[in-house]
């Protein structure tokens, strides 16, 4: 309980009241004092008249897990031993970094004469991990709004937070594999690519040069070979992990949006048939899961995922990329996810990319800040923001030197915001399965 | 689902100490007010029967300009030309301790003490009448002149020798009033009449105004002071009900108009026992003793109040401030993200400073020009891209295109050369019409 911003206007009223008393009665000790008691009565009175902070128990209700990005809501179930709760009440939270709320204060109306009150706290996940939420706290003002009642409650809620594989378990990589997959909707994709599928009767309209001759010749009649995209290729989830990759965008770090890609794009490569495998590195290189096929591939990347720390030092991109180079014998997709701040600090990233291309095909993703964007296309006509549109112009102009240069390099380069990332990287894959850049 | 304890958690340590300090500040800041509330007494004596509150008034109806005393207002002693001073303690040495009981406070002949430093820099600082003390409290409490009331005459064997009167003796008339008519033919009426005896004055005094036996007023030449100082020795002859009684009134007033003179300046009612004139020092060192009354000053009316309520207040505002709802407020923001806005605040400040604004639009317009032809061709088209693009705006809204592009073309080219005011208008009319442009072609 402490006084309300009301009481403090009274008492500093009173103040300035008991000065002017003071410089215009010579004995003005009464009057002071019959104010001063006036008011103390009435804060007593108030007080007396008020629910008391141990009249109210609360009941929560959290999930055990969400995925990171998503908001999951707190229930709340408050109610009152004695009488009925206040009209209006206002709710916050002690918990750590990995949440966050909407508003710090979160406010709940009540009908008059309810005695339980019942609502949601919607709280933002925002990093992969355990988050904890440790006390409750309750404010409500006095019967006559001269006090604020405090009750606050210890709570021991804990949510795990995992990597966003909603668009895994939703279907939506599996749809958009589909063209990749045998059976009856493959659909696309079939009669392109390299490897042999099956001997079919030739039809008019097919490719003439998809005849084959000899078995032709055997059959006495034309037919044709069809082919489909390759599979057993290998893919690379290669993961900077370093302190660039800890920018947010959004209520995500750039880390977190590409594990959620990456998983994504392990799932998607689990179904086109090919070997996935992972790789992540900062100041150092750490740990590398061979490439494995399908689901159990995914499931040893998610789980390694969910471990996965932000790193605070500058990502050596050398090292890191080096020894993922050496480590690799057989050619394959590798799909770095990384940043860069200016066109100086990516010469190194480029330089080692360039190696890498020499052997395997490697896809760059980065991700685009949408605030940047914003800033640089104000509509704002002070010279202010001008000069700051400016300023952003010439660093989204270094970033698309740098990509303009690995592009020449040979290097495919997927530049996009956050929100599109996923379906982009899972349809540049599909591209490059078809087009057979493997 | 899970429940919360029972109890709210109060934070048991950390909200005592807080609750403790309000509580200690609160106590404080009561007391202040209901301790050293004191004045009222005074203001009791100066309205009672043995108070000179009806002096000014009298005086000043005789057109005769009265200043009365007051704590927060210092005269110069050079704007004042008599001073009245009422004298209410028998001992000026020692302050006479508060009364506990009723029966203290009727016998109290202390009623309003004065050190004898004051007593003597007030009679220093110019001619001064000294009213001598007569009445207990018992007269201030009910209001009623009785013999018992009365000081007894061997109290005053202090007082007197402190305020220069060594040797005189007092002497009291019969229980009825005593009437003395003067030579203005207007009697003085005095209950228990109080005077000097006429044999025991010394040499530096005389009387003023003879009355019956003895003298009522006299005229005493203190040492080291060049003025004369007064001293009646019946406070009835000026007193609020002194006044009222036969002509008491009109002899009090010839007898101050014969003491001023031709002194314009006004008679000066001291009603406080402290010193409040103020006198003009030269620049050389004052050396003057320091004592715990000097702070005590600081806890007197109104300055008591000004304590109480500061108490309070700090009270107050220190238990608002020591309980916090909720947990501590950071500041959230990620600092990679802060690091590169703080990147472009200051590359934009720089351009800013360099003092080119014009150059800076115009690299502005020219890279949404770029934007724009980007998105309708795609590639990089090079130094071409906005010829490009208003090429295929002009195709498709040639009132537009021309518009647009005469606007364009002019940021870009003479931005550096235009004012200020000029640079606001072009921009302006230059949104307004990408705002339409963009109507056709999406966003950039």
């Amino acid at each position: 309980m402490r006084p309300s911003r009301r009481l403090i206007a009274l008492v500093l009223a009173l103040a300035a009241a008991t000065v002017l008393i003071g410089l215009t009665r010579q004995d003005g000790n009464l009057i002071a004092g019959v104010l001063w008691g006036a008011v103390a009565l009435v804060a007593l009175f108030d007080l007396l008249l008020s629910p008391a902070a141990r009249n109210f128990t609360v009941v929560t209700d959290l999930a055990d897990a969400g995925f990171v990005g998503s908001t999951t809501p707190l229930g709340l179930t408050i109610t009152a031993g004695k009488g009925t709760i206040p009209r209006h009440i206002e709710i916050r939270l002690t918990h750590g970094a990995k949440l966050a709320m909407p508003t710090p204060t979160v406010s709940l109306e009540t009908d008059e004469g309810q005695s339980t009150v019942q609502g949601e706290i919607p709280l933002t996940l925002l990093e992969r991990g355990t988050a904890n939420i440790n006390r409750l706290s309750m404010r409500f003002a006095s019967r006559l709004g001269l006090f604020e009642i405090l009750p606050a409650w210890p709570l021991d809620l804990e949510i795990d937070i995992a990597p966003d594989i909603s668009p895994v378990l939703n279907g939506e990589i599996h749809t958009q594999m589909l063209p990749l997959i045998d059976g009856l909707k493959d659909v696309n994709l079939k009669g392109e690519g390299s490897e042999f599928r099956q001997l079919r009767e030739f039809q008019t309209g097919m490719d003439p040069r998809s005849i084959d001759w000899k078995r032709s010749a055997r059959m006495r009649s034309l037919v044709a070979r069809e082919t489909h995209a390759e599979r057993n290729h290998q893919i690379i989830l290669c993961l900077d992990t370093g302190y660039l990759m800890g920018e947010r965008i959004g209520n995500l770090s750039k880390l977190d949006h590409s594990i959620n890609a990456a998983l994504s794009l392990a799932w998607a490569g689990g179904l086109g048939g090919d070997n996935v495998g992972f790789y992540s590195f900062d100041s150092r290189p750490h740990q590398f899961i061979p490439p494995q096929p399908g689901r159990r591939a995914f499931g040893h990347i998610q789980k390694h995922c969910a471990t996965i720390q932000q790193e605070t030092a500058e990502t050596n991109h050398t090292l890191g990329l080096t020894q993922l180079n050496g480590t690799l014998a057989r050619r394959s997709l590798v799909v770095v996810f990384s940043d860069f701040v200016d066109s100086v600090t990516a010469e190194l990233l480029a330089e080692n990319l360039a190696v890498i291309t020499r052997q395997h095909l490697v896809l760059y993703v980065a991700l685009r800040d949408p605030e940047l964007h914003r800033i640089a296309h104000t509509t704002d006509v002070s010279m202010d923001a001008i000069a700051k549109a400016v300023s952003a112009q010439q660093l989204m102009r270094e970033r698309r030197a740098v990509l303009d240069r690995l592009r020449r390099l040979g290097i495919l380069c997927l530049d996009t915001t956050p929100d599109q990332l996923t379906a982009s990287l899972v349809s540049r894959y599909i591209d490059i399965k078809s087009q057979e850049l493997i | 689902m899970a429940k919360a304890p029972d109890n709210p958690d109060r934070g048991q340590n950390a909200a005592i100490i807080p609750m403790v300090v309000v509580g200690g500040l609160l106590v404080a800041g009561f007391f202040l007010m209901t301790m050293f509330g004191g004045n009222a007494r005074d203001r009791a004596l100066d309205a009672s029967a043995i108070g000179v509150k009806a002096l000014g008034p009298w005086l000043q109806q005789a057109d005769i300009p009265i200043r009365n005393s007051h704590p927060r207002l210092h005269p110069a002693v050079a704007d004042l030309g008599l001073r009245i001073l009422p004298l209410y303690d028998l001992d000026l040495r020692h302050n006479a301790p508060e009364p506990d009981t009723v029966k203290d406070m009727l016998n109290n002949g202390n009623l309003r003490d004065i050190l004898l430093d004051n007593f003597n820099d007030k009679i220093k600082e110019i001619q001064t009448v000294v009213m001598l003390p007569k009445w207990r409290g018992a007269l201030v409490e009910t209001g009623i002149a009785h013999e018992q009331s009365l000081i007894p005459l061997d109290d005053f064997d202090k007082v007197l020798p402190q305020i220069g009167l060594r040797g005189i003796r007092l002497q009291r008339g019969g229980p009825e009033f005593a009437v003395e008519t003067l030579a203005s033919e207007a009697d003085i009426a005095l209950f228990h009449a109080q005077t000097f005896n006429r044999s025991t004055l010394p040499k530096t005094c005389k009387t003023e105004m003879p009355f019956k036996t003895g003298a009522l007023v006299i005229a005493c030449q203190p040492d080291k002071s060049n003025h004369t100082v007064y001293f009646v020795s019946d406070p009835d002859l000026m007193n609020n009900h002194g006044l009222a009684v036969a002509d008491n009134a009109a002899n009090v007033i010839t007898f101050l108009s014969g003491l001023r003179g031709d002194d314009e300046r006004p008679v000066y009612i001291d009603r406080s026992p402290d010193l409040l004139t103020a006198l003009e020092r030269d620049d050389q060192r004052q050396d003057y003793k320091r004592g715990v009354t000097e702070f005590e000053r600081f806890f007197q009316y109104p300055f008591s109040i000004y304590w109480a309520a500061l108490l309070i207040t700090l009270a107050a505002v220190y238990w608002r401030g020591s309980k916090r709802f909720g947990p501590f407020q950071t500041d959230n923001r990620n600092t990679r993200e802060m690091s590169k806005c703080a990147a472009i605040d200051a590359k934009a400040r720089l351009l800013r400073l360099s003092g080119n604004d014009g150059r800076m639009v115009a690299d502005f317009v020219h890279v949404q020009l770029q934007d724009l032809s980007h998105q309708s061709f795609g590639g990089d088209a090079g130094q071409k891209a906005e010829a490009r693009f208003l090429k295929l705006l002009r195709r498709r809204n040639p009132d537009l295109a021309q518009d647009f592009g005469g606007v364009a073309r002019s940021l870009m080219q003479d931005a550096p050369a235009m004012s200020p005011q000029q640079l606001h208008r072009q921009l302006a009319s230059y949104h307004a019409l990408l705002q339409k442009v963009m109507e056709h072609h999406g966003p950039i």
